[in-house]
């Protein structure tokens, strides 16, 4: 359970982080999504005490992070936005380490390391130098490395940069049977989010300026601007109709689909459909343009 | 927790194990001072002349020699006296650069290099202390160093009692002093100095250049010898050290304090 009261953290005179309240609890994922510069990183590296908070708290699995910080590093397996491995070490040896500084004991600690690589396809490559591997599996590495001592809390900066879509699809399956687990995940990949996360917590300048679920925010922000009708098939000249039909409004054909630029979805969807009909158009359903999440986050910023 | 110090031990060892840019001065600087020096004293005055035979102290270089060393001169043959001069006298602070530089690389990889490859990050992420982490980070350092500097120091006694006076002349007690409390404190100088150069440093590279710096106390030192205006024998040697061991200690306090999370993660 992670919960901030009014976090803040400044560099100088900038506020990277300002007045962060947020909560996420037991088996709750929770993305941070955002420009470059909106403060992910540096919440993600206050809440695995890092740094230190120049005013506000955060808790974390009950302990302080100001007063508790070396309580709270032994729950919390952290990705950081630089993989920070050692390249003249071999990926066993990286694992290793990190194993016993975490105080993980020596027989469950190879297991883990096994268990954990043979997830990721890694065990045979165990002996090789990490200064040899490609950014994609450096990447896995360091996502095994969070997860070595089985932390209660995770804390993750962009983990699937780099990876490839089966490895990616592999980690998110394992972040979402991640039973108990409090997870934070910073991304741009926001079909991931969308995916993944429970919550999206928008930051822009350091501040939050919009959260709930993938879904809320698409229905609170992201305006319906046009319609999606699909057809049993059109011919030339039903096309030119609907071009002509539907004036000024843009339209445009996507296979069995016709996507017609509109004002107003519940005002305007009606009179699109009827002329669609007219034409003589089979039309078998007819739904609004769901607005991407990245759209809707454009926008929230832009509104910030 | 002990245990943690000794994994970052191992940890460093093995990084630097397959790392020849910070191996082979670590090896080659002692091996140059503890056999080059001795042999050169050895071989060169004699083949200077053209007789063969090994010259006589000049007078210049007498002048300033403190009254110790003048009467250990005077103990010894005619032949002996240069030799002994520049082995137990002039060569003292050129030995010295083995305990200042040695740290200096091993240093500049071990904490400046680590935060310049981001690893850092790594560490900082488990449950060991920044104490805990800042000890266990000056381990390999100060045991290379004085490890290096003892050996060179037990290899440059053999050759010269061995290759310039046949018996056993060396160690003087002014070397026993040297060895006992000069070398320690600059070590412990040289990792002092390190940790805080590698706290403002980017890299590594920007740090050893800063850390060659670290040598200039070795160039004072021959200075004021040679101008007689200090002298590397008894009382001299121990108000040195104790100089030497005070700065120490304020440079560690200092250097503890800059070795923090906080500052390591926001100077990154």
């Amino acid at each position: 359970m992670i919960e901030t009261t009014q976090l803040t953290r400044c560099f100088g005179s900038t506020v990277a982080v300002d007045n962060l309240t947020l909560s996420v609890g037991s088996g709750e994922i929770l993305g941070l999504v955002g420009p470059n510069g909106a403060g992910k990183t540096t919440t993600l590296r206050l809440l695995a005490t890092l740094l230190r908070p120049t005013r506000g708290t955060a808790i974390v699995e009950g302990y302080d992070i100001v007063r508790e910080p070396e309580r709270i590093r032994s729950i919390v397996g952290v990705v950081g936005d630089n993989q920070a491995l050692y390249d003249r070490l071999t990926i066993y040896e990286n694992l290793d380490f990190i194993g016993k500084m975490y105080h993980v004991p020596d027989r469950e600690r190879a297991e883990r390391i096994r268990e954990l690589l043979d997830i990721y396809d890694l065990w045979e490559r165990r002996s090789c130098r990490v200064g040899t591997l490609s950014r994609g599996l450096r990447q896995r590495i360091s996502i095994v490395r969070a997860l070595i001592h089985d932390p209660h809390v995770l804390l993750l900066d962009e983990p699937t940069a780099n990876l490839d879509p089966p490895t990616s699809l592999k980690t998110r399956k394992l972040l979402a049977h991640s039973d108990g687990k409090a997870i934070i995940i910073s991304t741009h990949n926001l079909r991931e989010a969308e995916k993944i996360c429970d919550t999206i917590v928008v930051m822009h300048e350091g501040r939050v300026v919009a959260r709930g679920a993938a879904s809320e925010l698409v229905r609170k922000f992201g305006s319906t601007q046009a319609i999606v009708i699909r057809v049993k098939g059109l011919s030339p000249d039903q096309r030119r109709d609907i071009e002509k039909a539907m004036q000024p409004s843009d339209v445009a054909f996507k296979e069995n689909s016709i996507v017609v630029s509109i004002k107003d979805y519940d005002a305007d969807a009606t009179e699109v459909i009827r002329k669609m009909l007219e034409l003589g158009i089979d039309v078998l359903e007819a739904h609004p343009a769901r607005p991407e999440l990245e759209e809707v986050l454009v926008k929230i910023i832009e509104e910030a | 927790m002990r245990g943690d110090i000794i994994t970052i031990v191992e940890k460093d060892l093995r990084e630097f194990k397959g790392t020849n840019q910070i191996w082979i001065p670590v090896i080659l600087l002692p091996l140059l001072v503890s056999i080059g020096l001795p042999v050169t004293v050895a071989f060169i005055p004699s083949a200077m002349t053209a007789s063969g035979a090994i010259p006589e102290v000049p007078a210049g270089l007498l002048k300033n020699i403190p009254e110790e060393m003048r009467l250990a001169l005077n103990s010894l043959q005619k032949d002996e006296q240069l030799a002994f001069l520049f082995i137990a006298y002039y060569f003292a602070p050129t030995f010295l650069v083995v305990p200042l530089a040695i740290p200096a690389v091993l240093c500049a990889d071990s904490f400046a290099g680590e935060k310049e490859r981001k690893t850092i990050e790594a560490i900082l992420a488990t449950p060991i202390s920044d104490s805990e982490l800042l000890v266990g980070k000056m381990i390999v350092p100060l045991v290379a160093s004085l490890s290096s500097s003892y050996l060179a120091f037990t290899i440059y006694s053999y050759l010269t009692n061995a290759l310039i006076f046949h018996r056993f002349i060396f160690p003087t007690s002014s070397w026993i002093l040297i060895m006992s409390f000069l070398v320690p404190a600059l070590t412990f100088f040289s990792v002092g100095t390190m940790i805080i150069i590698s706290a403002r440093s980017k890299g590594f590279r920007e740090a050893q250049q800063m850390g060659g710096m670290i040598v200039l106390p070795v160039f004072v030192l021959l200075v004021t010898q040679l101008l007689g205006i200090m002298s590397m024998t008894g009382q001299g040697l121990v108000s040195t050290s104790i100089v030497l061991l005070t700065l120490d200690v304020l440079l560690l306090k200092y250097g503890s304090r800059t070795y923090n999370r906080d500052h390591l993660m926001s100077n990154s």
